[in-house]
């Protein structure tokens, strides 16, 4: 975690430009709860891009779900179909990498998920700053874990 | 005339050239030397005691230290920088004139020293001002180690110069530039002054350990508003996220 040039709203003060060990406890828990925050925020924009092209990966997938649940009868969908003319494979073919794909990102954004809540968590366990920015470093890396090899 | 003649007359006037050379650097270099010696140094370490210091006779170090920190300005040349160490306590209750200096005033950590700030009205004006800091040309403040400690605002009007840091005229810097460095506020009640005052429409504000009291938000750069995020602030150049 940033342990140098700090800013944090904490209680009555605004603290500008602090190192985490120079910051009260309380500041400081908050600070390494924004930062796995900002762990998370950072790894689900890996994952997801901005959040139209989100809109349009979920469209993708429930488009392809449909077409799966019908047997992959019937009209393909729009975006299973520009799969189909991008990649010249077969419909089923184009609708089953659109929902891999969609799986290996809803795993990753559950990972993110679950990593980012229970370090947040952890953290207002700590009563030391050692603590909570080991609390905070076990849950930024488990966040980053999340998405390696994804993005 | 043999060739023994004409060696001998070569000989003595290659003497007299060497002599004239060294003559020549011998000179240069105790000009030099003079020059350098003459040039004020533009950087300069003083002390300062309100108590005990001695503006008049005070050599400014830590054992005769100077008065005022106005003193240990007006002690270093225009344009060059000073850096004031305080052997105690200071109160600041009228205006400390920069005129192109760089002030860095400093506590030895862990000192705990205390930079109180008072009002004061300036001799035929009728609206309160405070000690500040009054920037010119090339000037910048640095504090270092320091409680800044600021006055209860009278009630009424107050000047615009009622700030920490402020310009005049055709003589204020390009910008108004602050640096605290593990600095603290200490408020003695409440503050309607401004950290910045006017002079200068661009800001440099730099705060390193620094904690600033939700009370003085709002109360940093003039004409910015509490909460306003530094971010959509294009005339401020700060490491603070609002302001």
């Amino acid at each position: 975690m940033q342990k140098t040039f700090l800013n944090v709203v904490y209680g009555d003060n605004t603290y500008n430009g602090f190192d985490f060990d120079a910051l009260p406890i309380g500041a400081a828990l908050l600070v390494a709860q924004q930062q796995i925050e900002q762990a998370a925020d950072q790894a689900r924009s890996a994952v997801l891009g901005d959040p139209l092209r989100a809109i349009e990966n979920q469209l993708a997938e429930d488009e392809a779900k449909a077409f799966k649940q019908a047997g992959y009868a019937g009209e393909v969908p729009l975006t299973v179909q520009a799969l189909v003319d991008a990649q010249g494979v077969e419909p089923m073919e184009a609708a089953e990498a659109i929902l891999q794909e969609a799986q290996a990102w809803h795993a990753a954004v559950c990972s993110i998920r679950a990593a980012r809540l229970k370090g947040k968590v952890e953290v207002l366990k700590a009563t030391t700053h050692a603590q909570a920015e080991a609390y905070a470093d076990t849950a930024i890396n488990a966040i980053r874990a999340s998405v390696s090899g994804i993005v | 005339m043999s060739l023994e003649t004409e060696i001998a007359a070569l000989v003595a006037a290659n003497n007299k050239l060497i002599d004239y050379f060294n003559g020549k650097k011998t000179a240069i270099d105790a000009a030099v030397s003079a020059a350098i010696a003459a040039a004020p140094s533009m950087v300069r370490v003083y002390w300062v005691d309100q108590q005990l210091g001695d503006d008049a006779n005070g050599l400014g170090t830590e054992a005769s230290p100077f008065k005022t920190l106005q003193q240990a300005i007006n002690a270093t040349p225009d344009g060059g920088r000073v850096q004031a160490w305080l052997s105690k306590d200071y109160v600041m209750d009228k205006h400390i004139n920069l005129t192109g200096r760089r002030l860095i005033v400093a506590g030895v950590a862990g000192s705990g020293r205390r930079l109180t700030i008072n009002e004061f009205m300036p001799e035929g004006d009728t609206l309160l001002r405070m000690g500040s800091f009054w920037a010119s040309n090339d000037s910048t403040v640095q504090l270092v180690n320091v409680t800044v400690s600021l006055p209860a605002s009278s009630a009424g009007d107050l000047s615009a110069y009622y700030g920490l840091v402020f310009a005049s005229g055709s003589s204020a810097p390009i910008m108004l530039q602050l640096r605290m460095y593990n600095c603290a506020f200490e408020l003695r009640g409440t503050f309607r002054g401004k950290l910045f005052g006017p002079g200068s429409v661009l800001f440099a504000l730099s705060m390193i350990g620094t904690a600033v009291p939700s009370a003085l938000n709002g109360s940093l750069i003039p004409g910015v508003s509490a909460g306003t995020l530094s971010k959509d602030v294009g005339h401020v150049v700060t490491n603070l996220s609002s302001l």
